[in-house]
């Protein structure tokens, strides 16, 4: 895979004329194309024809299809980081942190179904190994703000808990996603955050922050 | 309905799959698949008009197989724990003796575009029944548990066994059953009870290993 366009100093000669929106376009566009037909029968041609921009739009942005799929998934990553981020504001307790960067998460995938799909289903296994690493750092993303609830645990919870608490909420989302219902995601947070805790939390408790997910979904809070 | 010899044609399906992972989707030909299990091509050529139709029912046929271990292996146990515990032995042992069918269950065949991935996905969400009766064993009242805790347990499941052959550590599998156990039992017993039950199953593994 080439590097065209995605070091810090690149600036392509028309860059001034199509950038940033160009490559917004593209990278959108892409997104949506594997969403419709996947990564491997996605083409660029495809992505030309949703934006109606010439050829050489994207070959002065992009070497190819897979660096123009990755650039989308760079972008929802760096989305999600975001996200996840803000709701780290110091003066919310830990319980709080967890609701608000999963809701957050959940109305981000919501808002961008295209580029979730391409990072939740087609980085898993349709893609080239650099897209699995990003859907693999997301994951770090998520495993370190659980880890935060791990603290509390007892200790009876193996190291493979975080990783399967995420994965029963990406069952959810990947469902949602693949029905093409990702309005519902937001709805989810309940399940979800019993999913995510119980691990490493008495079962009541657990319970207590759905029950809470359930108020903050509910007064928009 | 196929009219050809069943394990004639579980040998062709599996052989297609082997040459899905080794080759991948461009490149896999049913010709291919039918000299790799020593078969005789005109007696395959109606079967499958294509290697779309031949790749979908050597899925299923995987698929098929699996649950029926999964619930083969639910049988023994004296209590709903015991019960999971022998699923995914059963499950994670077949996987583990058979490298490549658990590569293109998990990854090679789903790569192949958005109907694959919707098959893998039900597949998967097609275990959840399974779990129903954790709801009975549950320590708290069945109206408390989520609406969703039996697709919470299995894509638990799902994502560390996923994990595994990911890293090439198919062939280990069957060390991660007393950790899978416990991440597919926590949302039904809580973490306590979860964490008994995967001590039991590592003790259990250790007696039953040869040294």
């Amino acid at each position: 895979m080439g590097t065209r366009g995605t070091g810090p100093g690149h600036r392509p000669a028309t860059a001034c004329l199509l950038a940033p929106s160009a490559r917004e376009r593209l990278v959108a566009a892409m997104a949506a194309t594997c969403a419709e037909h996947g990564y491997r029968a996605a083409s660029v041609e495809d992505v030309l024809a949703r934006t109606g921009l010439p050829r050489q739009a994207f070959d002065e942005h992009f070497a190819d299809k897979a660096e123009c799929a990755i650039a989308a998934l760079d972008e929802l990553l760096s989305e999600t980081t975001q996200a996840v981020s803000r709701a780290q504001a110091p003066e919310f307790a830990d319980w709080r942190r967890l609701l608000l960067a999963t809701r957050a998460l959940l109305e981000l995938l919501a808002a961008q179904p295209s580029a979730a799909r391409l990072a939740l289903i087609e980085a898993r296994t349709a893609m080239p190994a650099e897209a699995y690493d990003r859907y693999a750092a997301g994951i770090r993303v998520l495993v370190a703000l659980l880890d935060r609830v791990r603290t509390y645990a007892d200790g009876g919870a193996p190291a493979s808990a975080t990783r399967g608490a995420i994965g029963g909420a990406e069952l959810l989302i990947r469902r949602e996603l693949l029905a093409g219902r990702e309005d519902r995601l937001p709805e989810l947070l309940p399940d979800i955050i019993y999913g995510t805790v119980v691990p490493f939390l008495p079962q009541q408790e657990a319970l207590r922050y759905a029950a809470l997910a359930r108020e903050l979904l509910s007064d928009g809070g | 309905m196929s009219t050809v010899a069943r394990p004639e044609r579980t040998r062709l399906l599996e052989a297609m799959l082997e040459e899905l992972v080794e080759k991948g989707y461009p490149a896999v030909e049913v010709e291919a698949a039918v000299q790799r299990a020593h078969l005789v091509a005109e007696e395959w050529a109606a079967e499958f008009p294509d290697k779309e139709s031949c790749l979908v029912a050597a899925f299923d046929e995987l698929a098929d197989q699996l649950r029926e271990a999964i619930v083969e292996g639910c049988l023994g146990g004296s209590d709903w724990p015991s019960r999971v515990a022998g699923g995914l032995r059963a499950l994670l042992a077949r996987l583990a003796a058979r490298a490549e069918l658990a590569e293109a269950l998990a990854r090679t065949f789903p790569s192949i575009g958005p109907a694959a991935q919707r098959r893998y996905q039900a597949f998967v969400e097609g275990l959840a029944p399974l779990l129903a009766e954790g709801r009975e064993a549950a320590g708290v009242p069945t109206s408390d548990l989520p609406a969703e805790i039996e697709f919470l347990a299995v894509g638990a499941a799902e994502a560390i066994v996923f994990e595994q052959i990911q890293l090439g550590q198919t062939a280990d599998l069957a060390s991660v059953v007393p950790e899978v156990l416990f991440s597919v039992l926590v949302p039904f017993l809580g973490a306590s009870a979860a964490a008994e039950a995967m001590a039991a199953e590592k003790a259990r593994a250790a007696a039953e290993s040869p040294s």
